[in-house]
């Protein structure tokens, strides 16, 4: 089992946000949760990528085999765990590709692999850029600096493909995409996937989900997963709408 | 009411009167009695008067008249590469060394040396004169200057290459070092002025810059003194018709740093650019006191000044921008922006403007935060560790002022040293 969450209870200053989620991903396999706005989401990727600010009041989070909640966020990066954010932060004076640099080499420095050279290095983000058709600008620009909502969404999937993680969570990285644009994410999420690797995609619209094709679609609603299915779950819900699951797990 | 102690006033008469043998003219001896003298009527600026509230200079006061024989000797630091063609300028515990100096054919006219060689044919008028003005310890250094550094640049010529002057210091001694860069018409420089020490010396420092009509010059100090140290600088910058200065003032060191930085412009037409940094930490203090004096119709500058500070650090900021009457479309603009990296760590910032003329353009500005958290975890969330995280985030802030510097090797070593620095702060914020 590559991520196992029993039971958890999370609150946010004192408002119960999640309250009992349970959810099981094994390696290889491409899940997506969706729900209505406000049903905790974000709050989970974030969480999972190990933001501050949550308050864990019960519950496990173990991934492969390691408590995640006592590791730093950058332990769980360098572990293979890689957040694509709703809303990436621009971090102006800090370069693109600086940055992904001291990433890699940090991920490779924790897995007792030697740095990349420059060389090496380069050729890599020009091969990954041309994929994710990146304007080549990028590399003399900071990190997200000046991009419009697409390119910081394609930037996200970008980095994906050089960090090459072994859990990616996406976090509705499909918002604000036009189609050409997300048909260039989509294909990058699904050049990741691998028999070793998972991906975790948080998704408010099917429409994804025509180009990533889960294994596992689950509902977050009310706190918790109310129903998993597969992709004809997201066919379901596209048709229907939220209210009727919802109705029935409350009831 | 002076508070600060007094014995440094026989040690400074004993050290003057030590170095009257030193060869110089009748009329250098004078002067230098005369500034001396001077100086101690008014005595060290003292934490009652505005300017220096802040800034309490009495451990620098108890450390006068330190002589070199006295103190051991630290090593000599490293300093940066310059490339083969640069002109430096090298002192050693004050003194000119010829030995670590360099300085090729230059344009016909041009004067490029230290003090010493210039006081023989000099009127000590131009070359020890005290700008109204400045703080008392303008008169100190023209008592006690040993040598220093003299640049002059006749009309319409353009230096090729720039001017390193570096101070570096070894031993607890007092240095005063000094300064004098005299731009013809047209004429055109880059000058770098670089103090760095080992030991815990005592720096009182003048540089004194001029640009005649339509000159431009580029001057870039870095102040690296060790944390032991003491460095308190005048600087006075004074603009003719068009003419323009880019400065750039970076203080990484010393345990009490202290600029004062006047610029006049008097032409119409002049400008003045001018970008600082100060990285503060442990408790040490760095004070930048800036006059921005515009007197003249179509003058403009713009100011921009980042301080980081951290741990039980203290930075202190004044701008003031002061408009005469005459000064009529006036373009000025002042910010300093801050930040604090723990608990601790403290800024007195304040812009001021003073403004007489009724038709002009001025603005300031000052903010203080911390490091942006939602950066912070992002970069980590991309594997990057929490310090080196960091870092790049307070590098970030910093490269605005450190991409001025004139050349790429300076940049490099300017980062390099605030990397050093940074991972010596290493304390991590409580959330």
């Amino acid at each position: 089992m590559l991520l196992d969450i029993k039971n958890l209870h999370v609150e946010i200053d004192g408002k119960k946000i999640l309250k009992g989620l349970n959810l099981s991903i094994k390696v290889g396999e491409v899940h997506a949760i969706m729900g209505p706005n406000g049903s905790g989401k974000s709050t989970l990727a974030q969480l999972l990528a190990g933001r501050e600010g949550y308050d864990i009041t019960e519950g496990t989070v173990t991934y492969n085999g390691v408590d995640l909640l006592d590791l730093e966020p950058e332990k769980r990066a360098q572990a293979g765990i890689f957040l694509g954010f709703q809303y990436p932060v621009e971090i102006p004076g800090v370069n693109n590709v600086y940055l992904l640099k001291a990433a890699l080499n940090a991920r490779l420095k924790a897995a007792g692999k030697p740095e990349i050279d420059a060389v090496s290095f380069m050729r890599l983000v020009k091969e990954k850029a041309a994929l994710m058709e990146m304007d080549q600008s990028f590399m003399q620009r900071s990190v997200n600096e000046g991009f419009s909502g697409g390119e910081k969404k394609r930037n996200e999937i970008f980095q994906m493909s050089i960090l090459e993680p072994t859990l990616a969570i996406l976090d509705e990285t499909d918002s604000g995409l036009d189609i050409d644009a997300l048909k260039v994410v989509a294909n990058g999420v699904n050049m990741q996937r691998r028999d070793d690797r998972s991906v975790l995609l948080i998704t408010h619209y099917q429409r994804l989900l025509d180009y990533i094709e889960p294994d596992y679609v689950h509902v977050l609603a009310l706190g918790r997963i109310i129903r998993s299915g597969d992709k004809s779950l997201a066919l379901q819900l596209e048709a229907e709408g939220y209210d009727e699951l919802m109705a029935q797990a409350a009831g | 009411m002076n508070t600060t102690p007094d014995n440094y006033r026989a040690a400074l008469a004993t050290t003057l009167e030590q170095d009257a043998d030193a060869g110089y003219p009748r009329w250098v001896k004078e002067a230098r009695s005369a500034a001396l003298q001077k100086f101690l009527d008014e005595g060290f600026p003292h934490v009652k008067l505005e300017n220096w509230r802040y800034t309490n200079l009495a451990p620098m006061a108890e450390r006068i008249g330190v002589s070199v024989s006295e103190s051991v000797r630290s090593n000599e630091p490293a300093l940066p590469a310059s490339d083969a063609d640069a002109i430096t300028l090298v002192f050693v515990n004050g003194l000119f060394s010829a030995k670590r100096s360099s300085l090729k054919s230059l344009p016909a006219g041009v004067v490029v040396g230290n003090l010493a060689s210039q006081l023989e044919n000099e009127d000590t008028d131009k070359l020890l004169s005290v700008v109204p003005g400045n703080s008392s310890l303008a008169q100190l250094n023209s008592a006690m200057v040993s040598d220093g550094a003299v640049l002059r640049i006749p009309d319409n010529i353009e230096l090729p290459h720039a001017v390193h002057i570096v101070y570096s210091n070894t031993t607890a001694a007092n240095v005063f070092p000094r300064v004098t860069v005299q731009l013809g018409r047209n004429a055109k420089a880059t000058v770098i002025e670089h103090h760095i020490s080992n030991g815990a010396c005592v720096s009182a420092a003048v540089t004194n810059l001029e640009c005649a009509d339509g000159a431009q010059l580029c001057y870039q100090k870095l102040q690296e003194e060790s944390a032991e140290s003491y460095h308190v600088a005048v600087q006075n910058i004074s603009l003719a018709k068009d003419s323009r200065c880019d400065i750039v003032n970076i203080d990484l060191g010393a345990a009490i740093g202290r600029n004062d930085l006047r610029i006049l412009l008097q032409g119409s037409g002049a400008e003045a650019h001018i970008n600082g940094l100060f990285l503060v930490d442990g408790a040490r203090l760095t004070d930048n006191h800036l006059h921005l004096e515009h007197q003249a119709p179509h003058t403009s500058s713009r100011a921009h000044y980042a301080g980081v500070v951290a741990n039980k650090g203290r930075g202190v900021f004044n701008g003031m921008i002061h408009v005469t009457q005459a000064a009529q479309k006036t373009d000025a603009a002042l910010y300093n922006k801050n930040l604090l990296l723990t608990e601790g760590a403290e800024i007195d910032t304040k812009p001021e403007l003073e403004i007489y003329a009724d038709d002009v353009k001025c603005a300031h500005g000052s903010t203080t935060g911390q490091l942006d958290a939602g950066s912070l975890f992002y970069l980590r969330t991309r594997g990057v560790p929490e310090q080196a995280a960091r870092n790049m985030l307070v590098q970030a802030f910093a490269t605005e002022v450190v991409q001025q510097l004139a050349t790429e090797a300076l940049r490099n070593y300017v980062l390099n040293s605030v990397e050093q620095r940074l991972n010596e702060f290493g304390a991590v914020v409580e959330a």
